[in-house]
C-alpha cells in the first residue's frame, strides 16, 4: 500500500526552518518518498511565508476592535427593535382579520337586518373582539418580556 | 505557547457579558496571532487586499461571537477556522479566483524559484493551498488541521497527501523545464 504520510515530515520541516539537515535526516529523505516530496513543497511554502510576513503587517488591533464594537452595537440594536417589529406585524394582522370578519358579517346580514338586530350583533362582536384583542396583547406581551429579557442581557457593554 | 486568552463564556448571556474580552486582552491576542493569520490568508489567496479584508472580518466575527474560554492553541485554531470559512464563502460566491502575485516587487529569492512558486501556487486548488500551508507553515498535525478546516482527520491525511504530491510534481516539472 502506498504511504500517505511519514512521522518524520515535521522533522524535515523543522530542518528547513533551521536551515540545517543532519546526515541521518538527509539519508532518510533520500529513502522516503513522502519526505522527498515534503522537502521541496515545504521549502516553497516557507519561502512564501517569510516574504509575506516580512513585507506585510496587519492593520492595528484598535481598528479591528472598533469595527467589532460597531458590529456588536448594530446587532444589539436589531435585537432590541425586533419586538417592535413583531408588535407591528401583530397589529396589522389584527386589523386585517377584523376587517375581513366585519365585511363577512355585513355580507351575511344585510344592512336592514343589522340595524334591527343591533343588540345581538353588539354583544357577539364585543366578546369576539375582546377575545382577539386579549390574545394579541398576550402574545405581544409574552414576546416583549421574553425577548426583551434576552436582548437586555445580550447587549454588550460599550 | 503557554499563555491563555480569557474569552467569554457562550452559555448564559449574562456570564458571557461578564467574561467578555476587553480591548487590552484583545490587543494581546491580536499581536500574538494576526501576523500568522494574515500570512495564511495572503498565501492562500495570493492577494494582499483580500487577505487584509478577511483578516479584519475574522477578528470581528471572533469578537462578536465570543466563544467559550479556550487556551492559546485552541484560540489560534478557532481563528484559523473562521478565516478558512471566510475563504470558502468567498470562493463559493465568486468561483475560484486565480492565485496572484504575493510579492510583485519584493520577491527576494532568485528568479527561477520565483517562477516555480508562482506556477505551483496558481496550479493548486484553494483547498490544497490551505492544507499545505497549515501543515508546513503553521506546523499543524492532521487533527489540528481538521479542527481548523472542519474536515475529518482521515480526510485531511488523504487530501494532504494528494496536494503534496501535486505540488511536488508541479515544482519538479517547472524545474526540469527551466
Amino acid at each position: 500500500m502506498k504511504r500517505t504520510w511519514c512521522e518524520r515530515e515535521s522533522d524535515v520541516v523543522e530542518a528547513l526552518r533551521r536551515g540545517f539537515f543532519s546526515d541521518e535526516l538527509r539519508s532518510h529523505v533520500r529513502s522516503c518518498s513522502v519526505c522527498a516530496e515534503t522537502q521541496p513543497v515545504a521549502q516553497m511554502l516557507l519561502q512564501t511565508a517569510s516574504i509575506v510576513r516580512g513585507e506585510h503587517s496587519p492593520s492595528g488591533a484598535g481598528l479591528v476592535w472598533r469595527r467589532a464594537q460597531a458590529r456588536k452595537r448594530e446587532i444589539a440594536l436589531k435585537r432590541a427593535t425586533r419586538p417592535l417589529i413583531v408588535m407591528r406585524c401583530l397589529s396589522v394582522a389584527y386589523v386585517v382579520l377584523s376587517a375581513v370578519w366585519l365585511l363577512h358579517f355585513f355580507w351575511r346580514s344585510g344592512s336592514m337586518k343589522l340595524i334591527s338586530g343591533w343588540n345581538g350583533f353588539q354583544s357577539e362582536t364585543a366578546v369576539f373582539g375582546a377575545a382577539i384583542a386579549a390574545l394579541a396583547i398576550a402574545i405581544g406581551a409574552w414576546y416583549l418580556l421574553h425577548d426583551g429579557g434576552r436582548s437586555g442581557a445580550g447587549i454588550p457593554s460599550m | 505557547m503557554d499563555e491563555s486568552f480569557p474569552i467569554a463564556g457562550v452559555v448564559p448571556l449574562a456570564d458571557r457579558e461578564a467574561a467578555a474580552m476587553d480591548e487590552q486582552e484583545f490587543s494581546a491576542l491580536y499581536d500574538a496571532t494576526a501576523r500568522a493569520i494574515l500570512a495564511y490568508l495572503t498565501g492562500v489567496t495570493g492577494r494582499r487586499d483580500v487577505a487584509e479584508d478577511l483578516l479584519q472580518e475574522t477578528y470581528c466575527r471572533f469578537l462578536v461571537r465570543q466563544p467559550p474560554s479556550m487556551d492559546a492553541n485552541e484560540t489560534r485554531r478557532y481563528l484559523f477556522r473562521i478565516a478558512t470559512n471566510l475563504l470558502r464563502d468567498r470562493w463559493r460566491k465568486r468561483d475560484e479566483e486565480p492565485w496572484q502575485e504575493v510579492a510583485e516587487d519584493g520577491f527576494s529569492v532568485d528568479v527561477d524559484t520565483q517562477m516555480d512558486v508562482r506556477a505551483a501556487m496558481r496550479a493548486l486548488k484553494p483547498r490544497e493551498r490551505e492544507l499545505l500551508w497549515l501543515a508546513y507553515v503553521e506546523g499543524m498535525n492532521h487533527a489540528e488541521i481538521a479542527a481548523a478546516t472542519g474536515l475529518r482527520a482521515i480526510s485531511v491525511r488523504m487530501l494532504l497527501f494528494r496536494a503534496r504530491r501535486k505540488a511536488a510534481g508541479l515544482l519538479l516539472a517547472e524545474r526540469s523545464a527551466i
